[in-house]
């Protein structure tokens, strides 16, 4: 029976001008070879997890996302979220890295990464050649990071063939035992097959601007930075089996989270206190349609009105339309000429908020093509503003958010 | 005497070099370009609505059956350097003029080949002969003669009348810069009598003194030095026997002769030699040629005699040699140096003694050193080159542990191991069993994919203690024999 292994800190080639295989390769080589799940980490990134997910959901590989941080002292951890909220921690940690840096770059500090790192699993990546200041630092962040972590912190190692890796597991190993650390094996991943060992001096070329002639030793010096057997890293790790067995526990504690959590979060300004988005929906509807027909609403008006309110009920779409009216009221206000198309011209909802201008009730449109039981996201509503103050709405929205009514105008 | 100045306009230089080279561009438009920031320009272009200056890709769309050189500036100011030479079969004084020109001061010398017509039409023809495209003009100073080849070809301007013949001259073949003639044509000076007209303060203060540099050259104000090639020094030095010579000790006695000659010659320069080459003569004509090489250059008589000792037993003598002749064939610089009365000088010395040695162990073995080279592929990680090469460490080289040597032909072992990858166990060398008390690796290589053993197999080094005491480095290639079992091989012994 080959032991259990999963490859979790793979870079796909969203760690730019490193990684040399797309997510969903990495997802199936890891499938055909056995492993019991896979894990992309890219290099300070989310990008990569994405696919690696949609590919792991239709193969029924078990995937945990997860994000390489590289910080700006040298040090490499391997991080993977264990629920929602941890995973938000390592995006917010991200980003502030990013917009801090310049474009491309990220800069994120230890104090910053001990600030976010509650409910993680945390792997310390080793460099070529493990020193005393690297078994210093296991040693300080498996102290340190313990009360924090979801699983005890990780000293991760790696085979390269490079002829130092059984020495260099031993050390690790040493060095691991003395900190408090556990030694989590990986496979230092940069391409799903070692045919893309070509692909990767190709990359690293480009990276380093020289020709593939002269890279010399900053090449590849094997393909040995593809995804590994099951087997076969059992022989590399035969000394360490705990190792292996240690990404089986990170691989079930990353589960804990799956990206297929994620939905919409719509702001809370657009709410009425104390109501639900569906009552206040549903009472501005009624109110403006009231306005808009001061003899009385239309029996089929209502007839429509009714129904389009309980399938956005039904779907949970309520805050969706509330941030679209919040946005096309915006930009009325301020005189910004704005008019929505397309699908969203079949919704009564929409006419009646003023979000579109055709009258549905004339031209006798299907509801059910906009919105639809059938479809697993919200409806598109395309709005289009006036070409040269559409940069005004966008930078409203990237400075106050979807509460506009509550800061700027009501 | 007015002098007389013939000076010949080589349009096509860098693309007639190509076609003497390749004779396959013949008959087919040719340009070379260069980069001139991040565009890329032609520099020299023949063809249909082709010019020097416009842009790579417009010439293309142009002339789709262009073909492209990269521009080879200094092959093109060697070839230049050469046509003087050449021409100094006329003159004494022949000058390279720019990048695309030659002068050649003929002032005496046109009765020696039939008047200046004829001289002008010989050195033409024979350009034309060896392909090269050439206008000329005569002229009584060189920027005048320069300045009408470019306008006219086969001018000879009668002695005295240089400034009507450069009145009419376009401003442009003074070869100013492209803003000062632009800068002078707005101000309506189109040739050069206009330009003469013009009072010199202002134009010196608009357009810099090179403008009035070159009009008082073309105008013949002021006439400029041509500076003349000189053919290359030959170290040559002869000697003519009245008795023909045979015995060892007579040669020896001329070659101390030549040598002594020499060495002062190549003292007198400055330089020292690199390659000497002795010839002598038999009585029966047969020329017998001895040659020897220095790693550093060199002109002391003891060392360069000891070089020769060994060789001079090769001449066979027969009848007897009746001349002889040592030649310095390549040389180059080498300075004298200040000699200390004691003590610090010793470092100097040391290194002068370890060239001296090197040369004379070269005349029996091949003496190279190591250059470190920049590949994780173990035949590629040095190679040898001449002894006195500087050698450049490429950053972090030597960090693995290799052997000092490796084999030039790696040793086929019998290899016990675990399958399929397992470390060696025992091993057979040297027609003994040895057993392995430890084994580190693999160090997984692989051939350089974008090299020429690309499609070679990919090897796993372990480094190997055996309990018998050799240190091995030895490899399984991960492509098996044609019997299925693994391929080792020993490449080298470790320290």
């Amino acid at each position: 029976v080959p032991p259990g292994y999963a490859e979790l800190g793979a870079r796909s080639n969203f760690s730019l001008l490193d990684g040399a295989s797309h997510p969903a390769e990495l997802v199936a080589e890891a499938r055909a070879l056995g492993h019991a799940g896979i894990g992309i980490c890219d290099t300070n990134s989310l990008a990569g997890v994405v696919r690696g997910h949609v590919a792991a959901r239709e193969l029924g590989l078990p995937f945990v996302v997860g994000a390489r941080l590289l910080l700006a002292n040298g040090a490499e951890y391997l991080a993977w979220p264990t629920d929602r909220a941890s995973y938000g921690r390592l995006t917010t940690l991200l980003s502030r890295g990013r917009m801090r840096a310049p474009k491309g770059e990220c800069a994120i500090t230890r104090a910053e990464l001990t600030e976010h790192a509650a409910g993680w699993c945390l792997a310390l990546m080793p460099p070529l050649r493990p020193s005393p200041d690297f078994a210093g630092r296991l040693q300080q962040d498996a102290a340190e990071l313990r009360p924090q972590l979801a699983l005890p912190l990780f000293c991760g190692a790696w085979c390269r063939l490079d002829g130092q890796d059984q020495p260099r597991l031993d050390r690790l190993a040493g060095m691991a035992e003395t900190a408090g650390a556990e030694l989590l094996a990986a496979g230092d991943v940069r391409y799903h097959h070692r045919d893309r060992r070509r692909l990767a001096d190709v990359l690293t070329a480009i990276r380093l601007g020289r020709t593939v002639e002269t890279l010399g030793r900053a090449a590849e010096r094997n393909g040995e930075r593809a995804l590994r057997s099951p087997a076969r890293m059992a022989r590399l790790f035969a000394r360490h089996p705990a190792a292996l067995a240690n990404t089986l526990r990170v691989l079930e504690a990353g589960s804990g989270f799956s990206l297929a959590e994620l939905r919409h979060e719509y702001p809370d300004e657009i709410l009425e206190p104390g109501r639900t988005p569906q009552e206040t929906l549903t009472d501005r509807v009624w109110a403006v349609a009231r306005e808009r027909w001061p003899g009385g609403v239309p029996e089929n008006i209502q007839r429509r009105i009714h129904h389009e309110l309980g399938l956005i009920a039904q779907l949970g779409y309520a805050a969706y339309f509330l941030t679209v009216h919040e946005i096309v009221r915006f930009a009325r206000h301020r005189g910004i000429l704005c008019q929505g198309r397309g699908s969203a011209a079949n919704s009564t909802c929409c006419y009646v908020l003023g979000i579109t201008a055709v009258d549905p009730s004339k031209h006798d449109l299907l509801f059910e093509r906009f919105v639809s039981a059938n479809r697993r996201e919200p409806p598109d509503i395309d709005v289009d503003f006036e070409h040269e103050r559409r940069e005004e709405v966008l930078s409203a929205l990237a400075s106050d958010g979807p509460g506009l009514a509550r800061r700027g105008w009501s | 005497v007015a002098r007389r100045i013939l000076a010949l306009w080589l349009p096509q230089l860098p693309t007639d070099r190509l076609r003497r080279l390749e004779p396959a561009l013949r008959g087919v438009p040719l340009a070379t370009w260069g980069s001139c920031g991040n565009r890329r320009l032609l520099l020299a272009a023949d063809g249909p609505a082709l010019f020097a200056g416009q842009a790579l890709a417009d010439a293309q769309a142009i002339c789709p059956g262009l073909v492209l050189r990269p521009a080879d500036p200094q092959a093109e100011a060697e070839l230049l350097e050469r046509l003087a030479l050449w021409c100094l079969r006329w003159t004494p004084l022949a000058a390279v003029d720019g990048t695309d020109g030659l002068l050649l001061e003929i002032t005496g010398c046109a009765e020696l080949f039939g008047g200046e017509a004829a001289l002008l039409q010989q050195a033409c023809a024979g350009l034309r002969r060896a392909g090269f495209a050439v206008r000329a003009a005569l002229a009584g100073t060189a920027e005048a003669a320069a300045a009408l080849a470019r306008v006219s070809d086969g001018l000879i301007v009668p002695p005295g009348e240089d400034l009507a013949a450069v009145r009419p001259l376009p401003l442009a073949t003074l070869r100013l810069p492209p803003d000062v003639v632009s800068g002078l044509s707005r101000l309506g000076l189109q040739t050069v009598g206009d330009a003469l007209r013009q009072p010199r303060g202002p134009l010196a203060r608009r357009f810099g003194q090179g403008l009035l540099n070159a009009l008082d050259g073309v105008s013949g104000m002021r006439s400029r030095p041509v500076r003349p090639v000189r053919e290359p020094a030959g170290f040559l030095v002869l000697r003519d026997l009245l008795e023909p010579i045979f015995t060892r000790p007579a040669i020896e006695h001329v070659l101390e002769h030549l040598l002594v000659a020499l060495c002062q010659q190549l003292l007198d320069v400055g330089r020292g030699a690199r390659r000497l080459t002795l010839r002598a003569w038999r009585v029966d004509g047969a020329v017998q040629e001895l040659a020897i090489g220095t790693g550093a250059a060199a002109r002391e008589l003891a060392h360069l005699r000891r070089l020769f000792a060994e060789p001079l037993g090769t001449l066979e003598p027969d009848l007897g040699f009746e001349r002889f002749s040592l030649e310095a064939s390549r040389t180059e610089p080498l300075e004298g140096v200040q000699a200390v009365i004691r003590g610090e000088g010793e470092a100097g010395a040391a290194a002068s003694g370890l060239a001296a040695l090197i040369d004379r162990l070269s005349q029996r073995l091949e003496v190279h050193r190591l250059q470190p080279l920049d590949s994780h592929w173990p035949e590629y990680a040095a190679a040898p080159v001449a002894p006195f090469e500087t050698i450049a460490v490429p950053a972090g080289w030597g960090g693995e542990p290799r052997p000092p040597r490796l084999l030039a032909q790696p040793i086929p072992l019998a290899v016990t191991a675990l399958a399929p990858d397992g470390p060696p166990a025992q091993l057979r060398y040297g027609g003994r069993s040895h057993r392995v008390l430890w084994a580190v690796g693999p160090e997984r290589l692989e051939p350089e994919w974008w090299g020429a053993d690309a499609g070679r197999p990919a090897r796993d080094y372990y480094r190997v203690q055996t309990a018998e005491g050799p240190r091995l480095w030895i490899c399984r290639l991960l492509e098996p024999g044609m019997d299925g079992a693994p391929r080792w091989f020993l490449h080298g012994e470790l320290a």
